[in-house]
């Protein structure tokens, strides 16, 4: 009898507890989380439930979440570049959106940033302009060895803090009052909102950096975020998690709540997108997501072409020459290089297609650039480089000296391009010259000695404006002082500061005629790029081209979903 | 095997050395096997690029990453180029590097481990050292670092290698000249007043050959697969030279789109790497006193 009574209140309770676990099942997956995320954003009718809202992507491996420190080392494709918020934002168009700040002008050369008064760290703490001004001198802190802030250049006493004349702290960065930070320029910088949209343009937890040091960004605990996203998990180089920051209070909220990354080095990310392992090859500026084989092989499968977006990007690949060095003192010899490289066919072999000749500096679609402007001076025209060529005293490129063509090695396409021009060079000219293959670092610094006549450079985009581009040419202002030409120089000193904003373009243009026509570069293509995405993901930005894909910083992330597979 | 009529016993009493060696070589399919591919393989490299019509470094923008074919035995690769004839002339660079950086650490490590071998003291000890510090580093590695300072290019690449691979062979030969210094035609030699070079020449030099040139021939595949290596890594041969190694290197993450670029070299240099290999075993046999079948 006492069995049978245990048994059966045994078997009561195990009914009870199914049932009650049951009961409480339902009421949370009705209201918990289902078409509301964690930030309480209604998600599209077609998007999978909140909790489901989870992208995997692959990531270059970094050291640390400090995008003010070390920047290249820095876990900037693991998220660090949108789960902080920056100042400002920049959409599709460029145009600048608010962020961390809610307004902002322009007073001569004194910039004001009003930021928003009830943004907070993922911890509580509120975001203060003096977290700003912390970040911003320290990155540019000489010390901090953050080799990316030239693109703050036209903060004022930039090169003097830089250079190590001037500390710090006394750079024209402060904090007017807890929510307002000023900054003086080297002139009118009408332009300077774009740049504080940059990645590096985010504030510093300072609580957490006077506590822990540098180490502040190495830990999910310690790495706090002022974005939507914050780190739940956090091992340099290892494994990256971003869950939802609960008090990200801004404007900018997202659908995704979850983000795993897989750090790795870039070479098994085809394998891993091609097995499920990522939903996306998607990559921060340095590395191209997808390279030129790759991409050769997926615009030709019939189902992994419809998750390809190709898009023209905006870099430009050139052949540069030392003037100061015989034989590219004589300009009949760089006009008669430049104009036996055919860059069409380099982008049709390299890049199958992918991207287009280029005839000057600015690429296609930038402000500044003239279609149609600059092909006299640089266009493929074999009969008149063999002419000029024999002109300059090596018919047939007879007793023509010795030249090394030096190129980076961290991309395919590098080596590639060199041993195109190489060949065009032989065929076409009758100049045999030798390729030299660096590595990068060993590259730049020989460069920067200026050990490196006769090479291969490329330049990407940073931020819209034709300086961007075209400071690279001027020997103070830009990394290239093998070619030096007075009348650039003085055209892109005059438009810095031109108040008129469609004769300051011009200006720009005017100078990148300029380069062309004195041949500081013999330009060949812009390469487009491409990325990846599985077909159960949308929302994907359409940029300022019209071209569906996802920009690696801003708010390219904010707009994705996920939907049923 | 012609034998004139005698008998096995006799026929055997009387060859010499060498020919107890051949002929227990040629008894070896697998080194004979070896020995004709390794000669198949240096002959097409000497003059497989006379009789190709397509130079190694002709681009053809319209024949890009062809598969096999009639024109094209072995495809073209992604700038147009002939797979077959870059692998043809990339053998010269593979297999000449290979044989040279041997010739050379012979010509090298022999007299060095002579000198240290036979006369001991000083010179003994100055050359064992070096030899020790040499062989501390792992060789590729070395010659990685080396490369990496006097800069690509095929004699910094014969240079590297040769500096990491005369000790090997000098070890032999020091290690041979030790032993037979004390043996007893030695002895007797200098009894009867031989001079030292003599002794050197003509008694105790030909009856190391045999484990020299073992370790010789045993040293090209090693040779021809960190050549391999070092271009494999960018830092061997400078474009457009190919060497098999580098293609390779350049094409093994391409396999999806471009399999025959990186296939054809690969199954060459493991097929040389085999035959030499066969080879030096095959010698290693034949050659060795413990056989006396």
């Amino acid at each position: 009898m006492k069995k049978k009574i245990t048994l059966t209140l045994v078997c009561l309770l195990l009914a009870g507890a199914v049932f009650a676990g049951g009961a409480q099942e339902e009421p949370a997956e009705a209201g918990g989380g289902s078409r509301v995320n964690a930030w309480g954003v209604e998600l599209p009718a077609d998007a999978l439930p909140a909790e489901q809202q989870v992208l995997v992507l692959p990531s270059q491996s970094g050291k640390h979440m400090d995008l003010s420190g070390h920047f290249y080392e820095a876990d900037k494709s693991g998220g660090g570049t949108f789960m902080f918020e920056s100042m400002l934002y920049l959409d599709e168009n460029s145009k600048v959106l608010p962020g961390a700040a809610e307004s902002w002008e322009m007073d001569g050369d004194k910039w004001t940033f009003n930021l928003r008064e009830d943004a907070v760290w993922s911890d509580g703490t509120p975001v203060t302009a003096q977290d700003f001004e912390f970040a911003l001198k320290r990155a540019l802190d000489p010390a901090t060895g953050n080799n990316w802030v030239w693109y703050y250049s036209d903060i004022k006493n930039y090169s003097e803090v830089t250079g190590g004349e001037m500390a710090p702290e006394d750079l024209p960065v402060y904090a007017a009052d807890d929510y307002t930070l000023v900054v003086e320029t080297n002139g009118e910088v009408p332009y300077f909102d774009q740049i504080m949209a940059y990645p590096s343009s985010i504030p510093i937890p300072r609580h957490m950096y006077e506590k822990h040091g540098d180490a502040w960004a190495t830990k999910a605990e310690t790495c706090l975020s002022n974005g939507p996203w914050k780190l739940s998990k956090y091992t340099p180089g290892v494994e990256i998690e971003l869950v939802p920051n609960e008090l990200y209070n801004g404007q900018h909220k997202p659908y995704i709540e979850r983000f795993i990354f897989k750090p790795g080095d870039g070479v098994s990310d085809f394998p891993a997108y091609q097995a499920g392992d990522v939903d996306a090859l998607f990559a921060d500026q340095d590395t191209t997501p997808i390279s030129p084989a790759n991409y050769r092989f997926v615009s030709k499968d019939p189902e992994l072409s419809k998750e390809l977006y190709a898009y023209p990007y905006f870099m430009t690949r050139y052949v540069f020459f030392d003037i100061n060095v015989e034989p590219w003192d004589d300009i009949r010899v760089r006009e008669a290089i430049t104009r036996a490289l055919d860059g069409q066919a380099m982008i049709d072999v390299i890049y199958d297609g992918l991207g287009q000749r280029a005839y000057g500096m600015l690429p296609p679609g930038f402000p500044g650039y003239e279609a149609g402007k600059n092909d006299v001076y640089q266009e493929l025209d074999i009969p008149k480089a063999q002419k000029l060529l024999a002109d300059a005293g090596y018919p047939g490129g007879k007793g023509f000296p010795k030249v090394e063509l030096w190129v980076k090695t961290y991309e395919d396409a590098l080596p590639k391009t060199a041993e195109m021009v190489q060949e065009m060079l032989k065929k076409n000219l009758g100049i045999a010259i030798e390729i030299r293959p660096v590595e990068s670092k060993f590259f730049n610094s020989s460069f920067a000695e200026g050990a490196v006549d006769f090479g291969i450079q490329n330049w990407q985009y940073d931020y819209v404006d034709p300086s961007n581009f075209l400071n690279v040419w001027h020997p103070d202002l830009g990394r290239h002082d093998d070619w030096n030409n007075a009348e650039f120089n003085e055209l892109v000193i005059k438009a810095q500061a031109w108040p008129d904003p469609e004769e300051r373009i011009a200006l720009y243009a005017e100078a990148d005629s300029v380069l062309s026509s004195d041949y500081g570069a013999g330009f060949l293509y812009h390469s487009g790029q491409a990325q990846m995405w599985k077909p159960y993901i949308k929302g994907l930005s359409v940029d300022m081209l019209g071209n569906e894909r996802v920009p690696y910083y801003f708010l390219g992330m904010h707009s994705l979903y996920k939907i049923a597979e | 095997m012609a034998r004139n009529g005698k008998s096995y016993a006799e026929w055997k009493k009387e060859r010499g050395f060498w020919q107890d060696a051949l002929y227990r070589f040629k008894k070896n399919k697998l080194a004979v096997t070896g020995f004709y591919i390794s000669v198949l393989l240096i002959l097409i490299t000497i003059f497989g690029p006379m009789v190709i019509p397509y130079q190694y470094s002709d681009q053809d923008y319209t024949l890009i990453g062809l598969g096999p074919s009639a024109a094209h035995p072995m495809g073209t690769d992604d700038l147009g180029r002939d797979v077959l004839s870059r692998v043809v002339y990339g053998g010269r660079i593979s297999l000449s590097i290979g044989l040279l950086v041997q010739l050379a650490s012979l010509l090298i490590g022999l007299p060095l481990g002579a000198l240290a071998g036979y006369y001991g003291g000083k010179i003994d000890y100055i050359v064992t050292r070096l030899i020790d510090i040499m062989m501390a580093f792992p060789s590729l590695m070395f010659a990685i670092i080396i490369m990496v300072v006097v800069g690509p290019g095929y004699s910094n690449v014969l240079f590297s290698m040769v500096l990491v691979t005369w000790p090997t062979i000098a070890r032999i030969s020091r290690a041979q000249f030790l032993q037979l210094r004390e043996s007893e035609f030695v002895v007797a030699a200098r009894a009867v007043g031989a001079t030292n070079r003599k002794i050197v020449f003509r008694h105790i030099l030909p009856n190391i050959m045999g484990p020299v040139i073992v370790a010789v021939t045993l040293g090209i595949p090693t040779s021809i697969f960190r050549e391999a290596g070092l271009s494999f890594l960018g830092i061997g041969v400078v474009p457009p030279t190919p060497s098999w190694g580098q293609m390779v290197g350049e094409y093994y993450l391409q396999v999806q789109t471009y399999w025959h670029i990186s296939a054809f070299p690969a199954l060459v240099l493991g097929l040389s790497i085999l035959a030499f290999t066969f080879v030096g075993d095959g010698l290693q046999d034949a050659l060795s006193p413990k056989n006396t079948k």
